[in-house]
């Protein structure tokens, strides 16, 4: 009984470190996500400031 | 630092995800189940609390970066592109607790899956050539305490498969709501369907359409009348003795001595005359008539025995959690006997009873044959609704007998008869009588014959009904032979 209880306990952290590995690729996914937006946003802006100097 | 720099610094502080190195270490020592299973709730927790830390940090992110170089509309533009790896990250944390879960119970899910594929609604629906996601949910009330007027606080239960909705009425039975009405037949259950359900049934041809309330009818008879549940049955059993008990006794209280079979025609003449209405009484009469059969056939088998010794065995003393019950029943016998009732019964006329007990056939038919609908429903009839029926034939035809003696009266016409037809004795039952000899014989009769058919012979012939012996000597004084 202790054994099986032992393995399925192991079973059940190795899914836990599987899980936090595959989350910090997500995140990381997530990141460049936001990264890119930002960017993009930031150059965004960027242009319409430019727009409005020249436009003035 | 620019905004993305400072995104990235975010990035390497983050603290939301666990390290496993730190998690093996809090850890107590896991040797038993009940350790097991809290150790993997604890883990699934950690799990879903990540996902829901992780959705919520790249948010908190985004709305700080659009603070400084955006405004509300950008923020929104900026979830909705996250929102597709914010999906794969609970998609993610789903897997992994399920994968949890079928480590600590790993039939859970594989029997849970069997419950909800073999749901019957769901099948039906199958069957009826629906594909998509059905989504059945049972909802069950039960009662779950009283408030401060005292009145019961009924609070919904919801079940994605029958087999738990069934458990789950079965373990809680005195405080599911409607209860009561179970042993009439009616379900304390709703059933909910998903919209793609009712966007389907609504765009079916007019032929399907008629195939699905057909075969709706047949499923609902199978699947949603709880008397087909073996608890519920076991129920009214119960009832059902304590009611012949209570009539017994009040029997016996107005004759001052018991004997069986004058008891038997007491209750028979009862459920002739004023009991069609009350399923308590019919229900009790049937159970009563049907344990005589059983004490019969152990009168047989011990020619000592006596059949009232062998009734007295099988009726059950109510135990002390039934008393509640037992005043019902105490009401109904109450009600059934009352001077009142017998008064009204007997100022009434002849021809007033004649009426009456017209109304009474039809109401018995249609209460107890009206589930029977085609010749399938026929194929597997028990031998209390097979009993039932004979009791029908036999009062179809003494009441026939009897109006036709109150018309030769009436009309001063004593040779008067009627002829000796399906038509004449069983005018509105030629399916009821059909179904019956499919039923006994196998036999298909078409309906355009059997109005003219020898009722006598057809009832001999097909359904063992000797009419002369078995229902009124009188018979043929009253209905003339043919053929």
């Amino acid at each position: 009984m202790s054994d099986e209880i032992k393995n399925k306990k192991q079973k059940i952290e190795e899914i836990y470190k599987l899980y936090l590995e595959e989350l910090e690729d997500l995140q990381a996914k997530q990141f460049n996500v936001i990264k890119k937006f930002i960017k993009d946003l930031e150059n965004r802006k960027i242009e319409e400031v430019r727009n409005n100097l020249f436009n003035k | 630092m620019n905004t993305n720099e400072k995104v990235s610094q975010k990035q390497e502080n983050q603290e939301n995800i666990k390290n496993p190195e730190n998690f093996d270490n809090k850890e107590e020592q896991i040797d038993t189940k009940e350790k097991l299973n809290n150790f993997s709730e604890q883990t699934k927790n950690n799990i879903k609390q990540s996902a829901v830390e992780a959705n919520n940090f790249g948010e908190k992110i985004l709305k700080e970066a659009t603070a400084s170089v955006g405004s509300e509309n950008d923020l929104e533009q900026g979830k909705k592109q996250l929102e597709p790896i914010n999906n794969e990250i609970n998609n993610l944390s789903s897997q992994k607790e399920k994968e949890i879960d079928n480590i600590v119970k790993p039939d859970y899910f594989n029997k849970k899956l069997e419950k909800i594929n073999n749901d019957p609604a769901r099948q039906y629906l199958k069957e009826e050539g629906f594909d998509g996601n059905a989504g059945i949910i049972y909802e069950a009330g039960y009662i779950s305490g009283k408030d401060k007027n005292g009145e019961n606080i009924i609070t919904k239960q919801f079940f994605d498969n029958y087999d738990d909705l069934k458990e789950f009425i079965k373990n809680n039975y005195d405080n599911v709501d409607n209860s009561d009405k179970m042993k009439d037949g009616l379900p304390p259950f709703k059933t909910h369907y998903s919209k793609e359900v009712y966007d389907w049934s609504s765009n079916l041809s007019p032929e399907n359409s008629q195939k699905l309330d057909n075969d709706f009818d047949k499923f609902a008879e199978e699947y949603l009348d709880p008397r087909k549940w073996d608890f519920v049955k076991e129920k009214i059993n119960k009832t059902d003795n304590r009611t012949v008990e209570e009539l017994r006794k009040s029997y016996v209280q107005k004759q001052g001595q018991e004997k069986t079979e004058n008891f038997k025609d007491y209750l028979r003449q009862r459920a002739i005359n004023k009991d069609y209405d009350k399923p308590e009484i019919i229900n009790a009469r049937n159970k009563f008539l049907a344990d005589m059969e059983e004490a019969k056939k152990l009168e047989n088998e011990k020619p000592e025995s006596k059949t009232s010794e062998n009734i007295d065995k099988k009726t059950e003393e109510p135990k002390p959690d039934e008393k509640n019950n037992k005043n019902e029943d105490e009401k109904v016998v109450e009600k059934v006997n009352s001077p009142e009732v017998v008064k009204k019964e007997q100022t009434l006329s002849e021809e007033e009873l004649l009426n009456k007990k017209e109304v009474e056939l039809v109401r018995f038919r249609k209460g107890n044959f009206g589930k029977f609908k085609n010749y399938d429903d026929f194929k597997n009839i028990n031998p209390e609704d097979s009993e039932k029926f004979t009791n029908f034939i036999n009062e179809t035809i003494n009441h026939s007998i009897k109006s036709l003696d109150f018309s030769r009266q009436k009309n001063n016409r004593q040779g008067m008869t009627y002829p000796d037809t399906v038509a004449t004795l069983m005018t509105n039952d030629f399916a009821l009588l059909q179904g019956m000899v499919f039923a006994k014989t196998g036999k298909k009769i078409e309906s355009s014959q059997i109005g003219t058919m020898s009722f006598s012979k057809l009832a001999k012939e097909y359904l063992g009904i000797d009419v002369e012996k078995d229902v009124s000597k009188d018979y043929f004084k009253y209905f003339s032979k043919r053929g």
